[in-house]
């Protein structure tokens, strides 16, 4: 995390030199087609090959916390737009507000002035305590044991700051200028210039190292001694300061790692000069390349940053680098998922489903108040619609996820509040269709709602890829397909059955305060009390078979069937619970409104081993980054007990009527 | 005795099994954070009866793990296997509950009768034995010699009873001395994940001399004694368990996502010798080798922080477990049932709202 911590020096250096007040000819502006090129541009992070587009979303809203910016102008923009802004105009860059800080004790900490809560601050707002920022945080990181959330925010925002300053250093290597005149052996090394671009001394590196090495066995410091060592040090802290980014595709087939512009400008520097072009059979491998070399690369890299005042020459430079380094991903296999990932950050379906999911709320609650009537025909159509247009888009959304991966629909945390949001909306669409009560419907666009509003959130608190790489032991397509997705649907039905459960509950107790219908009222609840048990039935299923599946994956890895681990325990209590819920009913032991009560608390043994499992921080499932989940899921508990007793009083309500009316 | 079938048949007692077992589940959970997994193991599931301190004050006695799914067992072959009528409706039901059964049978002789345990090898290396995990043992031979010596070994079931101020003594023919061993130990230290056990030893001379006594620890370096001008090793360790074959690796590979420290994949290939004939066989994170009963996992690696040109040691997990697909086949079972079950169920409650709806 804060390694390279000798270079991070440079870089403010570097940032802070380069802050001369923008002048009229450098207003950015990035035209669409300039946009289209880099969105789609691969580059290694994480483990996988990604586009910048997603590169740069999730870059800024680890930072920001949002997903758009504002200028200091006050525009907002994309975050491509932020990221490019802060490779080819880092000095602008730096005055956006893009530090997200939630705590203000964190400026207080490091005596900067702080605005109001959760407000965003500039890099150049925070420079002034730079220095103080990286000593805390090294000694916050250094302490062992758990850290106070102060202390976490603060090595937190130490990172950020670094990740911004190496994303604003990226391009340094393409703005320097190395000195040259001062001697006579670098200047007639590069054909008689006062200063060289990086791409005029790469090429020299071999000799470059001779001339220094002989040089200094003459043990006199000569001008040229001096001059070369001065080149040779900041072509190193080049080569270790551009490493933010990997873009360029080894030269090695068989080699997976992509290169960042540091480690090919290291490489380069010690090679030199490529060998002309001989028939060489042995080194083919290393020589068989699309397009141009490292250094061809770096140098165009140069080229578009000379052009990023000229919109038209940087357009059509822009479009030789990406097309180049665009065609050597392909030529590896790795650009394939690259549009459709493009394409399916742009098309934000679960931003759209969120929407459409309250809309189509709003609606059908709506027709509660209004009409009895409108259970048919049309009426019924449209209203399935309503949920099943979001739901589609939510699956879609699943579908192309899948297909950008090359996995099952769920692998991670935040992948299973999209499954089970699209489980919950499509029972309930199926559980509409046939029963036509609107009850389903109005709580699955309820659930679609919560889920979409969830996972936003989830994402925004993450700040991370929501496509990471799979560790090892996740790395089996069959069992995540069926242990993880049938576990998924066992969750997501169980929600529903208990979101519906309320609604008995609630019209228990409307039914008790207002007495409307009283014999229709009754009926509605006893054929909902049905459905909620049907849909109980069904997560069962699901929630045992996940479980098995779950033991019978960790014999085919572990070589044990069932080991306790707190997530195994967290399934074996849901399936538990239900199955108590069941044989109680049958047994006589609980009626209608006991089943709905035990339901809603099934939702809350849901919680507990969908979220609350991994904030114990034990086993091999605590996966997912938990901050704040504990609050949210306490007070989730505390609204669902609150629910359980209003319920329960009921009951005691009944019991006692019928004891005054023999 | 009826009395007692319709109690252990009723819904009200497979309800409160269900509820208690939740409630040890929950309580074994949150117990793992404090003491970690193999102590919550065994103080919630592997026990009859426990006391849990509720807030750390207030003790409540609760059955243990064992006594409720025994009882559990019991309750699910009269109530939902055994008592039921047998007709077409209660199918899937009686095969869901006869899968159950069978899981719960499983996991029984799975934790009861397996023997688990690991073999570590370096590149090249092989093994006719592997060891065991949670089972132990004691060594005795001569050391000093330059001949192979013949080492004694007395297994775990003869001395783990040695609690408290017990004792037994063991004679070798070929040895010098007896062997009386005391006050087997092996309580659970504070949050340790394994079990360290140590053994009391007094070696008693046959011929004369006086008695040497020793303290037996496991994992650390054998006891030694000199007796009747010869030298002795005296061990407690794992115990160790031959293969029917012998297992060789060839190569261990281990992938890292690029760019990153996130493994990607683990795996061992390796050479199974039977017999003289040689078969190689590639074990990976969760796609294990069986072969004769024995199964081979991936589970370890290392030097830890070893270079691209390091020899590397890959250790694989071997369990022997006479159920180990009991599970996968109760599996099927309770799939089969339910499904079969749910979808009467949704027929018949279709069928009911389309009689509602033409009404």
């Amino acid at each position: 995390m804060m390694r390279a911590a000798k270079h991070l020096m440079f870089i403010a250096l570097a940032v802070l030199s380069a802050w001369t007040p923008a002048s009229g000819a450098d207003e950015r502006s990035w035209d669409d087609e300039t946009l289209e090129l880099f969105a789609a541009l691969p580059v290694q992070d994480e483990g996988r090959v990604k586009p910048l587009d997603t590169y740069a979303r999730f870059k800024l809203l680890k930072l920001n916390g949002r997903r758009s910016f504002r200028d200091a102008d006050g525009r907002s923009g994309s975050a491509l737009e932020w990221l490019l802004d802060c490779l080819f105009f880092p000095e602008l860059a730096a005055r956006y507000e893009t530090f997200v800080i939630d705590n203000s004790e964190v400026l207080v900490v490091l005596g900067l002035p702080e605005k109001n809560r959760r407000d965003r601050y500039a890099y150049e707002e925070l420079a002034p305590a730079r220095e103080r920022l990286y000593e805390l945080a090294g000694q916050y990181g250094a302490k062992p044991g758990p850290r106070p959330l102060l202390e976490n925010q603060v090595i937190n925002l130490a990172n950020n700051v670094h990740d911004f300053e190496l994303l604003a250093a990226f391009l340094d290597f393409a703005r320097h200028r190395f000195d040259t005149g001062g001697s006579e052996f670098l200047r007639g090394l590069i054909g008689g210039k006062d200063e060289a671009r990086l791409s005029e001394i790469l090429p020299k590196g071999p000799q470059l190292a001779a001339k220094f090495i002989e040089l200094s066995r003459d043990g006199t410091r000569s001008s040229d001694f001096e001059a070369i060592g001065k080149v040779v040090h900041e072509v190193e802290e080049m080569a270790a300061t551009s490493t933010a980014i990997a873009l360029l595709t080894p030269a090695d087939r068989e080699q997976t790692e992509w290169l960042t512009p540091g480690e090919a400008i290291r490489v380069a520097f010690v090679e030199g000069q490529p060998a002309q072009a001989e028939p060489a059979p042995a080194a083919s491998r290393l020589v068989e390349r699309h397009g141009l070399s490292h250094a061809e690369l770096l140098a165009g890299m140069e080229q578009l940053v000379d052009a990023r005042s000229d919109p038209g020459a940087f357009r059509t430079k822009a479009r030789e680098l990406c097309s180049t380094l665009m065609g050597q991903a392909v030529s590896r296999g790795e650009y394939e998922k690259i549009p459709l990932e493009v394409a399916f950050y742009r098309l934000q379906f679960f931003y759209y489903a969120l929407v459409l999911y309250i809309l189509s709320f709003l609606l059908i609650a709506f027709q509660w108040l209004r009409s009895p009537k409108s259970r048919v025909g049309l009426w019924r159509a449209a209203n399935l619609a309503l949920v099943a247009l979001p739901t589609v888009l939510l699956i879609a959304g699943i579908v192309m996820r899948s297909i950008i991966r090359g996995r099952p629909p769920v692998t991670t945390l935040y992948e299973t509040i999209l499954f089970c949001t699209a489980v919950a909306a499509v029972v309930s669409l199926f559980i509409e269709f046939v029963n036509r009560q609107r009850i389903a419907l109005s709580v699955g666009a309820l659930l679609g709602v919560a889920g979409m509003f969830l996972a936003n959130k989830y994402e925004v608190r993450e700040g991370a890829d929501t496509m990471p790489s799979m560790v090892a032991v996740l790395d089996t397509n069959f069992w995540l397909a069926t242990h993880v997705t049938t576990i998924a649907i066992g969750y997501g039905a169980g929600l529903l059955a208990s979101a519906m459960a309320h609604v008995y509950v609630f019209g228990r107790l409307l039914n008790k305060i207002g007495r409307i219908g009283p014999i229709e009222a009754e009926e509605r609840q006893r054929a909902l009390a049905r459905t909620v048990y049907g849909v109980l039935c069904f997560s069962l299923l699901f929630s045992v078979l996940g479980t098995v599946l779950g033991g019978i994956w960790a014999n085919e890895s572990w070589g044990r069937f069932w080991g306790w681990d707190p997530k195994e325990n967290g399934a074996l209590m849901i399936v538990l619970w239900q199955l108590a819920i069941l044989h109680a009913r049958r047994g006589g032991l609980i009626g209608d409104l006991g089943v709905n009560l035990a339901v809603i608390a099934g939702g809350l043994v849901i919680a507990f081993s969908w979220f609350g499992v991994n904030l114990l921080g034990v086993g091999l499932h605590s996966y997912g980054f938990t901050t704040g989940t504990f609050a949210a899921l306490a007070g989730f508990f505390a609204v669902e007990g609150m629910v359980i007793v209003l319920g329960a009083i009921t009951q005691r309500q009944r019991c006692a009527e019928g004891q005054k009316s023999p | 005795m009826k009395k007692a079938v319709r109690f252990l048949s009723s819904y009200e007692l497979s309800c409160v099994l269900f509820l208690l077992l939740f409630v040890l589940t929950l309580l074994g959970t949150l117990y793992q954070v404090e003491h970690g997994l193999y102590q919550a193991q065994q103080k919630y599931f592997a026990s009859f009866f426990l006391i849990h301190w509720l807030f750390g004050v207030l003790p409540i006695p609760l059955p243990g793990g064992y006594l409720v799914m025994g009882l559990t067992f019991v309750s699910l072959l009269l109530g939902g296997v055994i008592r039921p009528r047998k007709d077409w409706r209660r199918l899937g039901i009686l095969l869901g509950h006869a899968g159950i059964l069978m899981l719960l049978a499983g996991a029984f002789v799975g934790y009861e009768y397996a023997t688990t345990g690991y073999v570590t090898l370096y590149e090249g290396e092989s093994a006719g034995e592997f060891v065991g995990e949670h089972d132990w043992e004691i060594g005795v031979r001569e050391t000093g010699g330059s001949e192979p010596v013949t080492e004694y070994i007395i297994r775990g079931e003869d001395f783990q009873m040695l609690r408290g101020g017990r004792s037994g003594t063991f004679y070798f023919a070929g040895i010098p001395f007896e062997l009386m061993l005391t006050g087997y130990d092996a309580a659970p230290r504070a949050t340790q994940e394994v079990v360290l056990p140590a053994i009391h030893a007094a070696v008693l001379p046959k011929d004369t001399g006086a008695a040497q006594e020793r303290i037996l620890r496991a994992d650390s370096e054998p006891a030694r004694v000199d007796v009747a001008g010869k030298s002795y090793a005296i061990e407690l360790r794992r115990g160790r368990w031959p293969l029917p074959f012998t297992i060789r690796l060839d190569k261990f590979t281990r992938e890292l996502h690029p760019g990153t420290n996130q493994p990607k994949l683990f795996r061992s290939d390796v050479t199974k010798i039977e017999a003289g004939i040689q078969q190689r066989a590639r074990i990976s994170m969760n796609e294990p080798l069986r072969h004769k009963g024995y199964t081979f996992y991936q589970s370890s690696w290392g030097p830890a922080g070893a270079g691209p040109n390091d020899r590397l040691y890959s250790t694989l997990a071997v369990v022997r477990n006479p159920a180990d697909k009991l599970p996968l086949w109760s599996c099927l079972v309770i799939t089969l049932g339910l499904t079969v079950h749910l979808s009467q169920k949704l027929l018949r409650y279709l069928k009911s709202q389309r009689a509602k709806a033409e009404t």
